[in-house]
């Protein structure tokens, strides 16, 4: 942004003194132009009436059209057709220097053709001093503009940017808050219950008031709790992502659910994806995996579809079903509030588009730098 | 979004380049004279005309070298003459030392750099300056008060109604500076004129000539000879109770006067001698005295 902003600034600054430039440059050589047709004209009837001394008589010429107002330039040269200066004696303030001046020419025909070339320059100093002037104006102009231009906006963006963080970190926070919830439910909920019946069961079996059958009984119960812990594991990394590849793991989940339950679950999703990041795969995987869930607990659905797609700036995934879809009392319940901030954490956006039946969910992931 | 950086990048490129290139062309693309090729010194650039003396410059002086010629042409001479129109000193002086011609015609004293062109000078008549009116104008005399008030811009009219019009002639002309002699303050009020474009200014004899004839109460600076040598309408106005004649500059009454002479380079003063001879012998300085002009002692050059 900070180069085009400055190069806009640049040629904001060079476009008016250019166009001045360029517009006193052509007048002023239009100028010197017409002078040099005139004299050189008026040059033409003395060099017809005397072919010889023509070139003696210029000065006259050049006289009078000074003292006639006749000629605006500052400069008036005669050359010949040998390339010989004819010296001119009337001078005007700026003769004798060349500098500065814009110079147009005409030539001198006479019957036998070309007998010399009048030049004559008009005085140009003034136009670079104000074109300099013009030109430290509107830089002047130009770089207030560019600070007004560039200052408001990205003042702007980094509040913008500072709250967006703020909000990140909370939401982040907040789910690791709720994953920590979650985990401390099933721990107390599945591996804590197992424990403790078979702690119970094992002092029992100390005081000899079970009898050494319940054994297996309290096997059971440590087998509960390593499966819960296990479990638990795989749902703070989900293993098959690692071994599988994003594709294939929901893939697989989706045939496990379908299995699991009476639903049929539709996947529709390219067979490979390149490697997206782990966050991005994680969080991915957790939608669907959290998607499903709420379609398989809630919905009393008969199908679902997941459908996974991928261009090169996003991920889009979409999660279907025929149950009964999201009341409007509940628009962040049944998990859908979890499935917002993971998303949003990553920058994609979240919605559900009205459908006749059922439940659809639509997601975009950003894809970080695109592929 | 690659295509779109390099877009963006060539696009940054271009622009800068077409200021570039804008500046560019506004600092070049000017069309400049090539450098003149100018020697120090004036070199021969015109070869003689076989047979044929050409003279040409003053044009105070003209008449007098119309006249000086056509007396010579009647002499069995095989030399012939030509006389150009004025074209003045300065160029007259150039025109020798470029040998364009073979005698060129002054007015007035060769400057320090026109000396450095080795010209012979062949002084050969004095020229009266007069401020000259036409001669059916019923003005006769004005003092040097009236010519001042006259030359300032102040509207004069005659008895019979007739306003006065002043005309100057250019800047470099010779009899300026002479009438000056006679009344100080024109010097002043000219180039005020000038600057102000309150007169007509004309550039050359036969043009002054031509405008005082025609012009009704026209006013201004003349050579008497060339009204003598031309015949033309017009007299010379009394300054102060003066009037100007050759008789009045010989006794020195009427300052306002300039020596003509003939200048040359030394193989063309040569070429000319037998009319140089010719117009400072007794019969050429009878056609000069006849001509209104004032001849000089008689004296080889």
């Amino acid at each position: 942004m900070m180069p085009m902003l400055a190069l806009a600034c640049a040629a904001l600054a060079a476009s008016a003194p250019l166009a001045y430039h360029l517009e006193k440059r052509y007048e002023l050589w239009s100028v010197a132009r017409e002078d040099a047709e005139h004299a050189a004209l008026a040059l033409r009837e003395i060099v017809q009436e005397r072919p010889r001394l023509w070139r003696y008589d210029a000065a006259k010429l050049y006289e009078q059209l000074v003292i006639e107002g006749r000629l605006r330039g500052s400069r008036l040269i005669i050359i010949d057709e040998r390339g010989r200066d004819i010296p001119l004696q009337a001078r005007t303030a700026a003769t004798d220097s060349n500098g500065g001046l814009i110079w147009s020419s005409s030539p001198v025909t006479a019957n036998e053709g070309k007998v010399g070339t009048v030049w004559v320059g008009v005085d140009g100093t003034f136009l670079w001093r104000t074109t300099a002037t013009l030109a430290l104006v509107f830089a002047l102009a130009a770089i207030a503009l560019g600070f007004v231009l560039y200052r408001v906006p990205a003042r702007a963006l980094a509040m913008a940017q500072r709250r967006i963080a703020a909000l990140m970190r909370r939401l982040t926070l907040s789910l690791q808050e709720e994953e920590r919830r979650r985990i401390a439910r099933d721990l107390h909920d599945g591996v804590g219950q197992a424990l403790t019946a078979a702690r119970l069961q094992l002092l029992a079996l100390e005081r000899g008031s079970l009898p050494a059958q319940t054994i297996p009984a309290i096997a059971r119960h440590l087998d509960e709790a390593v499966d819960e812990v296990r479990r638990s594991t795989t749902a703070l990394l989900p293993p098959a992502l690692v071994e599988l590849g994003l594709s294939r793991a929901l893939a697989r989940h989706c045939e496990a659910v379908a299995s699991a339950t009476s639903l049929s679950v539709i996947y529709d999703a390219p067979p490979e994806l390149p490697a997206l990041g782990e966050d991005l795969e994680v969080a991915c995987y957790r939608i669907v995996q959290e998607a499903l869930s709420n379609t398989a607990k809630h919905a009393g659905a008969t199908w679902a579809a997941v459908r996974l797609a991928m261009n090169p700036q996003e991920l889009r995934l979409q999660i279907a079903d025929d149950g009964v879809g999201i009341g409007e009392d509940k628009p962040n319940g049944c998990g859908l509030d979890s499935i917002r901030q993971r998303v949003l954490l990553l920058g994609g956006t979240f919605s559900l588009p009205p459908v006749d039946r059922g439940c659809t969910i639509a997601v975009t992931l950003p894809l970080a730098g695109g592929l | 979004m690659i295509a779109v950086c390099f877009s963006v990048r060539t696009r940054t490129h271009w622009l800068t380049s077409v200021v570039l290139a804008a500046v560019g062309v506004i600092a070049c693309a000017t069309e400049s004279p090539p450098q003149p090729t100018q020697a120090a010194h004036l070199e021969l650039l015109f070869q003689p005309n076989p047979g044929r003396l050409e003279i040409a410059g003053s044009g105070a002086m003209t008449p007098l070298a119309s006249e000086l010629a056509a007396a010579w042409e009647r002499r069995p001479d095989d030399l012939r003459t030509q006389v150009e129109p004025s074209i003045g000193s300065g160029a007259g002086i150039r025109a020798a030392a470029e040998g364009a011609v073979d005698l060129g015609m002054v007015s007035r004293p060769l400057s320090d750099a026109e000396r450095q062109h080795g010209l012979r000078v062949v002084p050969i008549a004095i020229d009266v300056v007069v401020m000259a009116t036409h001669s059916r104008i019923p003005l006769d005399g004005l003092s040097r008060g009236e010519l001042k008030s006259i030359f300032s811009g102040l509207p004069r009219q005659l008895e019979d109604g007739t306003r006065v019009t002043p005309l100057l002639r250019d800047p470099q002309e010779s009899a300026n500076e002479a009438i000056e002699r006679v009344c100080p303050e024109l010097a002043s009020l000219r180039l005020e004129a000038y600057r102000a474009g309150r007169f007509r200014v004309l550039y050359h004899d036969d043009a002054m000539g031509a405008a005082l004839t025609v012009t009704p109460g026209a006013l201004g600076v003349f050579s008497l000879g060339a009204i003598q040598s031309w015949k033309l309408p017009l007299k010379p106005v009394a300054v102060d109770q003066v009037l100007p004649s050759v008789a009045a500059a010989q006794d020195g009454r009427w300052k306002a006067t300039r020596v003509l002479a003939f200048v040359a380079r030394p193989e063309r003063l040569e070429r000319a001698r037998r009319f140089l001879d010719f117009a400072r012998s007794s019969e050429g300085r009878l056609a000069i005295a006849r001509s209104g002009y004032l001849p000089l002692a008689e004296e080889k050059p």
